[in-house]
């Protein structure tokens, strides 16, 4: 009886949510991934995009508080030299929507962190997922109608998690998104890049209601910021490579 | 997903406060804000911060920069510590009275009008009684004056009966008293 030795998909840099010190956590929106190999060539990646907003308090007296946080996000997979062969497709989301899949392992994979995060120590340990087990995975956020639409790009695909063209209301997202992508190699190494980047950083009163145009937004961020609390809008961006 | 808290001063929040309440204007949202050109442009590096928004707003700092309508934080909060000052020693002052005060308040208002009433008192008795003196010299001066306009009338006819007499005249004049007093 033959072993079959797990295979490995190095991320670099680790800045994976569940890499992520709590100190670190001071974004609106966060990446996590989930990898299978279906075959030797395809990979299988289920993108888990994250939305929280941030709470601003103004002490334990006065109750008024913000809300930072993100009405959408844009989504990258590209593969380099690769080609995608099915993903998630375009789809309404109806207010707090909620959808959940399950599917089992095809192969066991241990996710590993390259690289460091800055001058931070992150808690880079190696993440395993056996073969064969059943894992669910639930789209489920509050908040109003939303849309995700999608561009082929054949190495790879875009998404937009919007609010549906025209609608006044804007609120925060909060809560997650599932995505995946299956794509294939012919030639080693199977290697690519995923970026997810905030549509907006707005600010929101205790009622989630926007504050303001995105003017205010920045100035808002500018005065925080000015006093050392810096609410960045950086893109996450992570390279993978098979080992 | 737990949720993630930043705490802010009061001061902060009353600025996040007031760019809230601001008209949608990237000037004014700007002077408001206090943006500064040069550091805003670190702000947007540091924060990933290229949206057009942020380019608005850096250019709203520029033009005012340039149109000298700008006044940085710095000079803006110059006079703050002063004012702050003042009201402090303002606020011991009076603190300070209280602490030494003999009296309250209630009381020292009640003395205040007690002494005046008393000294408005004395005023007027010692008008009355200079208004009586006055009128009693007066008094006394028309008498004298009376005395003296009855002795001058006898000499001037004294006078006149002399002058008569030595010019060989036109016979007796008539003693003073015999005349009316009309005829004089």
């Amino acid at each position: 009886m033959s072993v079959v030795k797990p295979k490995t998909l190095f991320i670099d840099p680790p800045t994976l949510l569940k890499w992520l010190p709590l100190e670190g956590r001071n974004e609106v929106i966060f990446l996590d991934l989930e990898p299978d190999f279906l075959d030797e060539n395809t990979i299988r990646i289920e993108l888990n995009v994250v939305f929280r907003p941030i709470a601003i308090r103004r002490g334990k007296i006065q109750t008024r508080d913000y809300y930072v946080g993100s009405t959408g996000a844009h989504i990258i997979f590209e593969t380099f030299s690769g080609k995608v062969k099915a993903y998630t497709p375009a789809r309404t989301m109806p207010v707090n929507y909620t959808n959940t899949y399950k599917r089992r392992r095809e192969a066991s994979v241990k996710l590993a962190a390259k690289g460091e995060v800055g001058a931070a120590k992150v808690d880079a340990g190696e993440i395993a997922f056996a073969k064969g087990a059943e894992r669910t995975f639930t789209t489920k956020f509050s908040g109003s109608e939303r849309q995700l639409a999608d561009v082929f790009l054949e190495r790879g695909v875009e998404w937009d998690f919007i609010l549906p063209p025209g609608q006044a209301l804007r609120d925060y997202v909060f809560g997650n998104l599932y995505l995946y992508v299956e794509s294939s190699w012919d030639k080693q190494p199977k290697e690519g890049v995923i970026e997810v980047r905030a549509s907006d950083i707005l600010f929101f009163d205790s009622e989630r209601r926007v504050i303001g145009n995105g003017i205010k937004a920045v100035a808002m961020r500018w005065a925080l910021w000015r006093k050392r609390i810096n609410l960045k809008r950086d893109s996450i961006i992570v390279n993978f490579r098979e080992a | 997903m737990k949720e993630y808290e930043i705490e802010i001063d009061d001061s902060t929040a009353s600025l996040l406060d007031a760019i809230a309440e601001a008209e949608d204007d990237p000037l004014a949202i700007a002077a408001l804000a206090g943006v500064s050109a040069e550091e805003f442009r670190q702000f947007m590096t540091e924060c990933g911060e290229d949206s057009s928004e942020a380019i608005q707003l850096l250019k709203a700092a520029e033009s005012l920069e340039q149109s000298k309508l700008y006044q940085p934080t710095v000079h803006k909060s110059r006079f703050a510590p002063e004012l702050i000052y003042l009201l402090i020693g303002g606020g011991i002052g009076a603190i300070l009275a209280l602490l030494f005060a003999p009296k309250s308040g209630k009381e020292l208002r009640s003395d205040i009008a007690g002494v005046t009433r008393s000294r408005l008192n004395t005023s007027e008795e010692k008008l009355v009684d200079k208004v009586n003196a006055l009128a009693l010299e007066a008094e006394a001066r028309t008498m004298t004056a009376d005395w003296d306009v009855s002795g001058t009338g006898a000499k001037v006819h004294e006078k006149e009966k002399r002058r008569t007499e030595a010019s060989g005249g036109l016979g007796v004049v008539p003693k003073l008293d015999e005349r009316s007093s009309g005829d004089f």
